[in-house]
């Protein structure tokens, strides 16, 4: 019986002592937003907001930040990926100019596919060809993103590269920004969104200047994998 | 060793005193008397009284013993007299205070309630101090200053609480009836897991979006001690626990009684009323805001999808951007093309305004939606006015955050 309490004694112990282990910090973060912390992010999704959130969904208890002017239900600009790729295009806050070249440009993929589409005989090989721009564009990015980047550590003087795993935000932003950049690089009197057109049709091949970026990156984190250890 | 409990005599150890517990005073015949008849251990006290340390005393028994007071419980009457004395003289003050003031605001001093001092006060004594603490205030002295906790401890000065120790007993008694209850909560798990049963443990686990934590502060007076950040923390962390695991719906009503309900967000504003017009067409006004412009929005219901925004239509904006922001309400409540509006805006940009014009739109329209739409509304964070504003420029810096390029020499 005796035992039998002591065990439990140092269990229950064991509990309490834990949880100021889990609890590593009490010093709160600093948060920059207007916003209170309790502000969650507004719903935009038309699927989520005609199905309806579940009724224990903590979002229906709690107030919701207000969506900013480009978060709209804008049928082209309403996608996370779009929406993120046009702000990065952008120079000087010249909004407006970006947009219509992103409008372009999924216009000129439409363009190109829908050619291919019909100049093709068999609809086995029509079948192959996707004409929606906007998931061209979707696997163009999905096939620029590095799986690992470098991050640079100095150990006793010495800095080294020293590979790790890129986060999903990192990796978006890598690929698009490759993109953006590869095009920047080209001839300067042809526009911007004919040089995103073939950039981009070039990556979802697994082609072109962007991807190749990304090999690079990963050859890099493999000849320096002797260094992982100190990441 | 009749009737004496084996630790009331362990307390009288080596002839010295080793417990505050109890000092009974007998007179010395009585005393005799008792130690005919009982075996005790006697230990003999430097002022020569012959002291006895027995305790507790049971109730029923008839003993030979005179009651006394410990010198805690002295100590915690005094106080608490002198507390009640001074919370008298001060309620006295209050009372005539009051009377005074009513006098001097030319009212009636029987009828002179609290929300009456306030004003009084605030014409009075007016302040620019920016904490509300800080300024000058009249209450109650029975919410201005701390109630006491009543004696933890018994006129023979043994505490009441078993915890009382640690200082913190309530605190640490609800620290340990968590912990039991999540270890019975582990047990009946793994019961049920030895005996195949984890089908019967769906949906037992208890969902508690709709509540939270009670704040520290709630839990200071709930407890009426003096608990630390850390302590909640701690706290909440194994509240949490509880309330993660597989079977905690078991637990609902204790872990609800740490929880506070979330009112579930009432809508920002106020739902506008509803004008009929001649010809039978409804009509409903709201304002809105952003940035630092102001738009006075007014809807028409049923109409044809006509805006009419400082006698322009859509093309008030140049820019689609701005067009699909101000159309975002409409879309969402399903209402594109079934109302027109009025717009009057003014000042700011066009980002401003038209930030504006949506939040005026979607606070007119919630007069003609269903409730489910208006929790879409609410959910498209629509009735939620953005207060980011432009930063100001700070003194020795180029802007709000940039810095002036940096030389060393």
């Amino acid at each position: 019986m005796a035992t039998a309490f002591k065990s439990l004694a140092s269990k229950l112990c064991g509990v309490i002592v834990r949880g100021h282990l889990t609890t590593k910090s009490y010093i709160p973060k600093a948060h920059l937003s207007v916003y209170n912390p309790k502000y969650v992010e507004p719903v935009l999704d038309k699927d989520t907001l005609s199905k309806g959130l579940e009724d224990d969904d903590i979002r229906h208890h709690r107030p919701v930040k207000a969506p900013t002017t480009d978060l709209s239900i804008s049928p082209l600009f309403y996608d996370d990926d779009i929406r993120k790729f046009t702000n990065m295009m952008m120079k000087g806050g010249n909004k407006e100019r970006v947009r219509e070249i992103t409008r372009r440009l999924l216009e000129n993929i439409k363009h190109m596919q829908v050619e291919k589409y019909n100049k093709t005989a068999t609809d086995e090989e029509k079948s192959q060809i996707e004409c929606n721009p906007v998931t061209i564009f979707k696997q163009a990015v999905e096939n620029c993103k590095p799986l690992l980047t470098t991050i640079r550590v100095v150990k006793s003087g010495v800095a080294y590269r020293v590979p790790i795993c890129a986060r999903p935000s990192d990796q978006r932003f890598r690929a698009m920004k490759w993109i953006i950049e590869s095009c920047r690089d080209k001839e300067r009197r042809i526009p911007m969104e004919n040089k995103l057109t073939w950039e981009i049709m070039d990556a979802y091949n697994n082609q072109g200047k962007a991807v190749r970026k990304k090999q690079e990156v990963h050859r890099i984190c493999e000849s320096n994998r002797a260094y992982a250890h100190l990441r | 060793m009749a009737g004496i409990s084996p630790w009331a005599v362990k307390t009288v150890h080596k002839g010295t005193v080793s417990s505050r517990r109890l000092f009974v005073i007998f007179a010395h015949k009585r005393f005799l008397e008792f130690r005919a008849q009982n075996v005790v251990r006697l230990s003999s006290a430097p002022d020569g009284n012959d002291r006895l340390h027995i305790a507790p005393v049971t109730q029923n028994k008839p003993t030979a013993k005179a009651v006394t007071i410990s010198k805690a419980m002295r100590a915690y009457m005094e106080q608490a007299r002198a507390y009640d004395d001074k919370m008298k003289s001060e309620v006295a003050d209050f009372e005539i205070g009051k009377r005074h003031l009513a006098n001097i605001m030319g009212e009636d001093p029987d009828s002179f309630t609290q929300e009456d001092v306030d004003r009084a006060i605030e014409y009075l004594l007016p302040s620019g101090l920016y904490d509300k603490k800080a300024r000058p205030v009249m209450k109650d002295p029975y919410e201005i200053f701390p109630k006491k906790k009543a004696a933890q401890f018994g006129l023979d000065g043994r505490p009441y609480h078993w915890m009382y120790f640690t200082i913190l007993p309530n605190y640490y008694s609800a620290l340990y009836e968590i912990t039991w209850k999540l270890e019975a909560l582990k047990d009946l798990e793994d019961q049920m897991r030895a005996e195949n049963r984890q089908d019967e443990m769906e949906g037992q686990s208890f969902n508690t979006a709709s509540s939270e934590w009670v704040s520290l502060q709630a839990l200071k007076t709930k407890m009426v001690e003096n608990i630390k950040e850390k302590e909640y923390k701690h706290f909440v962390t194994l509240m949490e626990r509880l309330a993660s695991h597989p079977l905690s719906a078991r637990e609902k009503d204790f872990i609800m009684e740490w929880r506070v309900l979330l009112q579930s967000e009432e809508l920002q504003s106020a739902v506008p009323e509803v004008e009929v017009e001649e010809g039978g067409r409804m009509c409903a006004t709201a304002s809105g805001t952003r940035k630092s412009s102001n738009a006075i929005v007014k809807v028409y219901m049923p109409g044809s999808g006509k805006f009419n925004i400082n006698g322009k239509d859509l093309t008030y904006f140049s820019q689609n951007l701005y067009r699909e922001t101000l159309l975002l309400p409409l879309v969402v409540s399903g209402l594109l093309g079934k109302v027109d509006a009025e717009v009057d805006v003014e000042l700011g940009g066009p980002t401003g305004q038209a930030g504006a014009i949506r939040l005026g739109l979607s606070r007119a329209l919630l007069a003609f939606v269903e409730e489910d739409v208006k929790e879409k509304m609410r959910l498209t964070g629509l009735l939620t006015k953005d207060p980011r504003k432009r930063e100001r420029k700070k003194p020795g810096q180029q802007g709000a955050r940039r810095k002036f390029t940096w030389k060393k020499r």
